[in-house]
């Protein structure tokens, strides 16, 4: 009769099952898109955004991808073709949230405990300035400056200006450090110097960089803090000086407008464009021109308060809302649009101009989940780690709910599991009998957790010793005698 | 004294290995500092703050990875394929101090390559007057994190040399595993604590599995 041995250890087996269970999935998503890309029709993808032209044109732009063709064109909200012609300009639409509290505590997405932002200083001879703060939700950030030749630390910039050393916690200034895009909280110079890179780096000077500015930037930046203030801070002087005269200023972005997007008589430069700030409050935004130095209101209408929209100026006062709005329980997007004058007068509103549907079937991801991980243990962390976020989103419900509900829904698929890893516990059980090794109730509970990974790592650790034939007798005797064998020189 | 003369044997046979891995850890060093010794141009401006750059979240983590690799599969094959195994057990020692000794050598060269020149330029880059860019000991966080998940990796080889399983069966797994685990637990600066603690399990899983492999394989 044969025998069989273990060749592997159960730490062992463990290691195994766990790579197993990794190369599975791979294995899982590589199948999956290669059936997608190759066997199945490709979809045609087609999305749509709001536009608009400075004359008061509302277009949606279409673009259409596939993988053997692609065309991008416009159309009218009543669904006309429309040619841009050469003398339109497009508008550039303002962006501002309504709520940034909720907005920053779910935009967490820096991977680091302690964030940095670099600029050029704006002395004769810059020096190198960074922004230093932690990126949780509520943190304080302070200023340092860095002398570009020696190398040395110049000074600290903090809410009571220069210092010798890094201020208090209290001294620095107070920001939402998860807003990882430096736009939201500091503004230095124009809009094209901000970049989008996830690490800042040491400011080199550049040839097309132009420093001799004659607005505020030349000399000053504007910080929105937590509290809703806009300081003004001298880099020059230290100086520390707030903006605005108010504490409920909720976002601050700059951006370029048209001489057609400026209310009447508002300035009498012959510039085609101005550098504007616009600062959101919450019920009206108010907007500074940087080289006028002049400042125009507009009231939000009562309807978008506490709403993140995108703000259009046009023409002879008029004014377009462009409102995202969305439904996460029945995966409904939708961009709403409002058209109204400076006083917040809704003249007119289109619901649903473009809809989107991306369902979350939590329902159908379980199951799809349970077949690229069907092991109770993994399957069931998978589930009550890689879906929280969305679900908590989806259903308002707090981490803890979120979890215990993805465990409520996840018992069923995790009975199922169970089922499938006892069948394979009793096909092990009688295998290794059938082998005559003993198994262990540490490899039965091993199944149990890990189900058909476990299973077959297991299974595949039992070796068969080869049947003892009188030929494999025969030849085991010869080796052994192999060595007497050899001629004695 | 044999655990000096085994020592000594393993630091020979990985000399080269930690040789290359060394030039490949001090030129990005030297990149950082901004002597570009390989560019021709000379150009010798450094863009990069200290510990905050993809270079060491990223690019010398992999380096290592590769040297943790290459090391414990050198320690392992090169006995194989030289037939050594065999003269090593049936010295009058357990095997599992001689894996003991042949780990902490292992481990202690990759460590050596990888740490010491980053502690180094983390003192440098903190000194005044080195660099016109912040240093902060906060942000080196990571790049020891990655070090101490090079570990699994190095342990993980160890374990895939020492198998006689098929390559396109079950002995590439552990390394599968090992590389799954570093992405997860050294990508982000969070958790800082559940992952330390996640690569120490997954170490001693895996010197348990180096242990009680030695005793199972068959090295003839």
């Amino acid at each position: 009769m044969s025998t069989a041995s273990k060749t592997t250890s159960f730490p062992t087996n463990i290691i195994l099952t766990a790579g197993l269970s990794i190369l599975y999935v791979v294995i899982a998503i590589w199948a999956y898109s290669l059936v997608t890309t190759y066997l199945l029709p490709q979809k045609e993808n087609h999305s749509q955004s709001v536009t608009a032209l400075v004359d008061g044109t509302v277009l949606i732009n279409h673009s259409i991808w596939h993988p053997n063709y692609s065309d991008s064109y416009y159309t009218t909200l009543e669904n006309e073709k429309y040619q841009i012609k050469q003398y339109e300009f497009f508008s550039n639409g303002i962006s501002l949230i309504g709520e940034p509290q909720y907005f920053y505590e779910n935009n967490q997405s820096s991977t680091r405990s302690i964030s940095i932002s670099s600029f050029l200083g704006k002395e004769q001879k810059p020096h190198n300035w960074y922004f230093i703060y932690n990126s949780k939700f509520h943190s304080t950030g302070y200023f340092v400056a860095y002398h570009r030749s020696s190398n040395q630390i110049i000074h600290y910039l903090g809410q009571k200006g220069f210092q010798n050393s890094v201020p208090v916690r209290e001294e620095q200034f107070p920001i939402y450090g998860s807003a990882i895009d430096l736009k939201s909280k500091i503004l230095i110079v124009d809009e094209n110097y901000y970049g989008w890179s996830t690490y800042a780096t040491i400011p080199q000077v550049t040839s097309n960089q132009n420093f001799q500015r004659d607005d505020l930037f030349r000399d000053s930046g504007l910080l929105l803090t937590r509290e809703g203030t806009v300081l003004k801070i001298n880099f020059l002087t230290g100086k520390v000086t707030p903006f605005l005269e108010r504490n409920d200023i909720l976002d601050m972005t700059l951006s370029r407008l048209r001489k057609d997007q400026f209310p009447e008589n508002w300035t009498t430069s012959d510039r085609d464009e101005e550098l504007v700030v616009s600062f959101r409050t919450p019920n009206a935004v108010l907007t500074y021109g940087l080289q006028t130095e002049k400042s125009f209101q507009v009231t939000i209408p009562e309807e978008l308060r506490t709403k993140d929209f995108t703000l259009h100026y046009f023409q002879e006062e008029e004014l377009l809302y462009e409102v995202g709005e969305r439904d996460p329980k029945v995966g409904k997007y939708t961009t709403d649009l409002y058209w109204s004058n400076y006083s917040g007068t809704i003249s007119q509103f289109n619901d649903d101009q473009i809809v989107r549907y991306y369902p979350q079937d939590f329902d159908s991801i379980k199951w799809m989940l349970a077949s690229i991980q069907p092991a109770p243990l993994t399957f069931l962390s998978f589930m009550l780690i890689a879906p929280v976020q969305e679900f908590k989103q989806a259903y308002e419900l707090s981490t803890t709910e979120a979890v215990m509900k993805l465990f409520q829904m996840s018992l069923p698929v995790v009975a199922l599991l169970l089922v499938i890893s006892i069948g394979l516990l009793f096909h092990y059980r009688s295998f290794a009998k059938h082998k005559n090794v003993n198994s262990h109730w540490w490899e039965y509970g091993f199944i149990l957790l890990m189900g058909p990974f476990a299973y077959l790592i297991l299974r595949w650790s039992l070796k068969s010793q080869p049947e003892l034939t009188p030929q494999t007798q025969r030849n085991n005797s010869i080796e052994i005698l192999r060595p007497l064998l050899k001629p004695v020189s | 004294m044999w655990p000096i003369t085994l020592a000594y044997k393993e630091f020979r046979q990985l000399l080269p290995i930690q040789i290359v891995g060394l030039i490949l850890v001090l030129l990005t060093i030297f990149g950082m500092c901004g002597i570009n010794i390989l560019t021709i141009s000379g150009n010798s401006s450094t863009t990069e703050i200290p510990f905050y750059n993809d270079t060491t979240a990223q690019f010398l983590p992999a380096i290592g990875a590769m040297l943790a690799g290459i090391t414990g599969y050198w320690q392992t094959l090169s006995e194989s394929m030289r037939g050594t195994w065999l003269f090593l057990w049936h010295r009058p020692i357990a095997r599992s101090r001689m894996t003991l000794v042949k780990l902490s050598s292992g481990l202690g060269l990759i460590w050596c390559v990888t740490v010491f020149p980053m502690l180094f330029y983390a003192l440098w880059a903190g000194s005044q007057g080195s660099i016109a860019a912040p240093f902060l000991w906060e942000n080196t966080l990571m790049y020891w994190k990655s070090c101490f998940g090079l570990s699994m990796i190095y342990l993980s080889c160890y374990l895939s040399g020492l198998r006689r399983a098929r390559w396109y069966g079950t002995r590439l797994l552990p390394v599968l595993m090992a590389i799954s685990a570093f992405l997860l637990t050294t990508t982000t600066e969070y958790y800082a604590g559940l992952s330390l603690l996640l690569i120490l399990a997954i170490d001693v899983i895996l010197i348990a599995a180096i242990f009680t492999q030695c005793h199972l394989e068959d090295f003839s």
